[in-house]
C-alpha cells in the first residue's frame, strides 16, 4: 500500500515539476506568449500584443507606469489632437466625486485591454452614454440638448457625429458657426504644397553633415563596380542607378552608399533596412511606427516582424478585406515606395490597392475622387485630384524648433477613428464644414467611397445657430 | 484653522509660488526644505493669491486690455490658436492652475491647487461645486473686499480652502463676460465681483 502510494506522489512530483518547467519555459525563453493572453487586445494593440513589456514594464505595473506605457505612444497624438479631456483637468480635488465615477486620470479606465467581451469601437470598454456621469446637466444648460438622450451606439454624444472624448478641433462650437455657411464644395480648394527637394534638406533635424546636397547624376556613382557575370543582376543594376539618377534621391546628393552602407562601414547591404530610411525620414518614419503599418516596427519590449495582410486577418475581431496574394506582404517603406525611383505616385493610390480590398478601396476608382486624380496625372492640372494619401496619409503641418514645415502623416490613424479626426486637414480643404460631416456620418456613402449625397444631416451646426438666435432673443 | 505647516514659511510660499505659478520652473521643493517653520494655511493661502491675482491683473490690463482695446492691434479669443489671438485672461489662469496641478502631481511635498469660479459661469463646470465653494463664492459677492475661509473633506482628504473675491480689473472683462452668448449675467461692470479664486491646502 505505501509502496503504491509512494509510487502516486512520485508521479504527482514529476508532473507538478514538469508544468512548473514548462511555464517557467513559456515565460522566460520561450518566444511565444500567447500562452499568457488574458484575451485577445484591441484593433489597436493586437499587433504588439506579444510584445508584453511594451505595456507591462515591470512584474506588477503600477497605476503610474501602466498609464505612461500608454503615453510612451500616444501622448504626441494627445497633444496635436488639443485633447479636450487632459488628465490635468482631472487633478483638482474638487473633481474627486467625479472620479470616483470614472477615474479619467487612467486612459485604461476607458480603454481596458485584454476584454474583447465589453470592448467597442477604437477600443472603449465603458458604455456608450459614459458622459452622462459628468454631463448629466447638460440639457439644462443648452436647451438644444435638453431632449436629447446620452443614448447608445450611434445615438450617444460621442459617436452621432457632434463630439469626441478627445479631438474636438473640427467640432467646437465657435468653429461651427464660423464654418456654418459654407456650401459643399469649397471654391478655393486647396492642400498644402509638396516640398520640393530643396525644401525637404532644410527640414530641421535633416542629417545634412551626411550628404553633399548637391545634385547627383550617373557619372558620380560607381556602379560598374557592382557588375558581374550574372547578366540579369547587372540589368538590375544598371535599371535601379537610371531610376535612381532622375530621383528625389539624386536630386538631394543622396548616393549609392548613404542607404546601401551601414554608418561608417563601406561594406554592401543589399536589402537596407527601416533604418536606412529613418536618417533622412525621420518625421515619416515617426508617423509610420505610429500607426497600423508599421507599429510592429516601433521600439517595443522585444523586436517583431513587420506587419503582413495575413496578421490582420489572422485577428478574431479583423473588418479588413485584403488581395489573396497580398497577405504574406512584409510592409517596410519599400513596400509602397520604390525607393530607387522614389514614386509617390504609386504610394498613393497602387500601393494601398495593392493589399486593401474591402468594399470601400474597391469603389474608389468609380469616385469623383478617383476621376479627380485621373485628370491630374493627364493633364497635370493644379490640383493633385483626392487619393487614398490624401484622406488616410495627408500633408499636414508640423512645427520644431520654431520652424513650419509641411511633412506627409504616415500614421493612417491619425484621420481615421474616429473620423471626425478627418475634418480639418482632410475634407476641409475642398468641402465646406456640415457638407463634410454629414458625410462622415454616413456609413453607406464612406462604404460606395462617397458616391453620392449624405444621407444624414447632423444637427450640431443647426444647434448652434439655435443658440445664437436664442441669446439674440433675450438681449432684446 | 489654526494648525501650523511645519516645513513651510512666508519666503518659501515666495519661491513655490513665484518658481510655480510665474517661471513654470521646477526646483520649489529644495526651498521648502530649508524654509523655517510657522506659516498658516491661511497665510500660505493668502500668500499664494497675492502673487495669483498680482499676475492675473497684468496680463489682463496690460496685455489683453491694452492690445486688443487701446492699440487695437490683436484679439484675444477662446481658441486663440485658430484665431491667432491672445490667451483670454481666465485661460491664463486656468492654464497655470492646470500645470501647477500636473506639476504637484509629480511632487505631493508642494500639494495645494486652485482654481477660478463663477456663480455666473461661462462654462457651467466652473460653477461652485462643494458645500464650501458654495458658500464661499456667495461670501465674496456679497462682502465686498473680504475673503472667506473654511475646511471641509474630499475624497477622504480634509482641506483648507480659501476663496477670494475675482474682481473686474479692466473694463474688457465685464464687456467680454456681458456679451458672451453663454454667460447668464450680461450686466457685469468694472469692479465687479464676477467670481472667485478658489485655493485649497490639504490638512494633513
Amino acid at each position: 500500500m505505501a509502496a503504491k502510494n509512494r509510487k502516486w506522489w512520485l508521479i504527482w512530483i514529476a508532473g507538478s515539476l514538469l508544468m512548473t518547467g514548462f511555464f517557467a519555459w513559456s515565460m522566460i525563453a520561450a518566444e511565444d506568449q500567447t500562452l499568457f493572453l488574458p484575451g485577445h487586445t484591441t484593433s489597436g494593440h493586437y499587433q504588439i500584443e506579444l510584445a508584453c513589456e511594451s505595456c507591462h514594464t515591470s512584474s506588477f505595473t503600477s497605476e503610474d507606469d501602466m498609464q505612461q506605457a500608454c503615453l510612451n505612444c500616444h501622448a504626441e497624438e494627445l497633444e496635436l489632437a488639443n485633447d479636450s479631456h487632459p488628465v490635468k483637468k482631472f487633478l483638482d480635488p474638487r473633481n474627486a466625486d467625479l472620479l470616483e465615477k470614472i477615474d479619467a486620470r487612467q486612459c485604461v479606465s476607458c480603454h481596458m485591454e485584454h476584454r474583447p467581451e465589453i470592448t467597442q469601437t477604437i477600443g472603449v470598454t465603458v458604455p456608450d452614454d459614459v458622459c452622462f456621469h459628468c454631463h448629466e446637466d447638460v440639457g439644462e444648460n443648452r436647451v438644444t440638448h435638453a431632449d436629447l438622450p446620452f443614448g447608445t451606439g450611434e445615438q450617444s454624444c460621442a459617436s452621432a457625429g457632434c463630439h469626441n472624448y478627445h479631438d474636438n478641433r473640427a467640432l467646437y462650437e465657435d468653429f461651427l458657426l464660423k464654418h456654418a455657411e459654407q456650401p459643399s464644395l469649397l471654391t478655393d480648394q486647396q492642400s498644402p504644397e509638396k516640398r520640393t527637394t530643396a525644401e525637404y534638406v532644410q527640414t530641421p533635424g535633416y542629417p545634412t553633415q551626411r550628404h553633399t546636397l548637391q545634385a547627383l547624376t550617373i557619372a558620380d556613382t560607381n556602379w560598374q563596380d557592382y557588375l558581374n557575370a550574372d547578366v540579369e543582376h547587372n540589368s538590375r543594376v544598371k535599371q535601379v542607378t537610371e531610376a535612381w539618377s532622375v530621383s528625389a534621391h539624386a536630386e538631394a546628393g543622396v548616393d549609392c552608399q548613404q542607404c546601401h552602407a551601414e554608418d561608417d562601414s563601406t561594406a554592401w547591404v543589399e536589402h537596407p533596412g527601416f533604418g536606412a530610411c529613418m536618417d533622412c525620414h525621420q518625421d515619416e518614419s515617426d508617423t509610420f511606427k505610429q500607426g497600423k503599418h508599421g507599429m510592429r516596427l516601433a521600439e517595443l519590449s522585444q523586436p517583431l516582424s513587420p506587419m503582413t495582410p495575413g496578421i490582420s486577418l489572422a485577428y478574431p475581431e479583423s473588418h479588413l478585406a485584403f488581395q489573396a496574394d497580398s497577405t504574406d506582404t512584409e510592409l517596410n517603406c519599400g513596400t509602397c515606395h520604390d525607393v530607387h525611383r522614389v514614386d509617390v505616385q504609386h504610394a498613393a493610390v497602387d500601393g494601398c490597392l495593392s493589399c486593401h480590398s474591402d468594399e470601400h478601396s474597391l469603389a474608389y476608382k468609380d469616385s469623383k475622387h478617383y476621376q479627380l486624380w485621373q485628370t491630374h496625372l493627364t493633364t497635370g492640372s493644379g490640383a493633385d485630384g483626392v487619393t487614398c494619401a490624401t484622406c488616410h496619409m495627408p500633408r499636414v503641418e508640423k512645427e520644431q524648433f520654431g520652424e513650419a514645415y509641411i511633412m506627409v502623416q504616415h500614421n493612417q490613424n491619425a484621420t481615421l477613428k474616429p473620423n471626425e479626426k478627418m475634418l480639418r486637414p482632410v475634407c476641409q480643404q475642398c468641402h465646406g464644414l456640415e457638407f463634410s460631416i454629414n458625410a462622415l456620418a454616413d456609413e453607406v456613402l464612406i462604404k460606395n467611397n462617397f458616391i453620392g449625397q449624405p444621407s444624414k444631416e447632423i444637427q450640431s451646426i443647426n444647434m448652434v445657430l439655435d443658440n445664437l438666435e436664442r441669446d439674440k432673443a433675450r438681449r432684446q | 484653522m489654526k494648525n501650523t505647516l511645519k516645513v513651510l514659511s512666508i519666503g518659501a510660499v515666495g519661491a513655490v509660488t513665484a518658481t510655480l505659478v510665474a517661471c513654470n520652473q521646477s526646483g520649489g521643493g529644495t526651498a521648502m526644505s530649508a524654509a523655517p517653520a510657522g506659516v498658516s494655511y491661511q497665510q500660505m493661502a493668502d500668500a499664494l493669491h497675492v502673487v495669483m491675482d498680482s499676475d492675473r491683473a497684468v496680463y489682463t490690463q496690460r496685455i489683453v486690455q491694452r492690445l486688443t482695446k487701446k492699440e487695437n492691434v490683436i484679439t484675444a479669443s477662446e481658441h486663440f490658436e485658430d484665431e491667432k489671438a491672445l490667451v483670454l485672461p481666465a485661460q491664463m489662469f486656468r492654464f497655470g492652475a492646470e500645470m501647477v496641478s500636473d506639476k504637484v502631481s509629480k511632487n505631493p511635498e508642494l500639494d495645494f491647487s486652485y482654481s477660478l469660479q463663477s456663480l455666473w459661469p461661462i462654462n457651467k463646470q466652473n460653477a461652485p461645486k462643494t458645500e464650501v465653494e458654495k458658500v464661499g463664492l456667495q461670501y465674496v459677492a456679497d462682502n465686498v473686499g473680504q475673503n472667506y475661509y473654511g475646511e471641509e473633506t474630499l475624497a477622504g482628504t480634509k482641506y483648507f480652502t480659501a476663496v477670494y473675491p475675482d474682481i473686474a480689473v479692466a473694463p474688457v472683462c465685464a464687456s467680454c463676460h456681458n456679451d458672451h452668448k453663454d454667460t447668464p449675467k450680461t450686466d457685469f461692470q468694472s469692479g465687479d465681483v464676477m467670481g472667485g479664486v478658489v485655493i485649497r491646502i490639504p490638512m494633513n
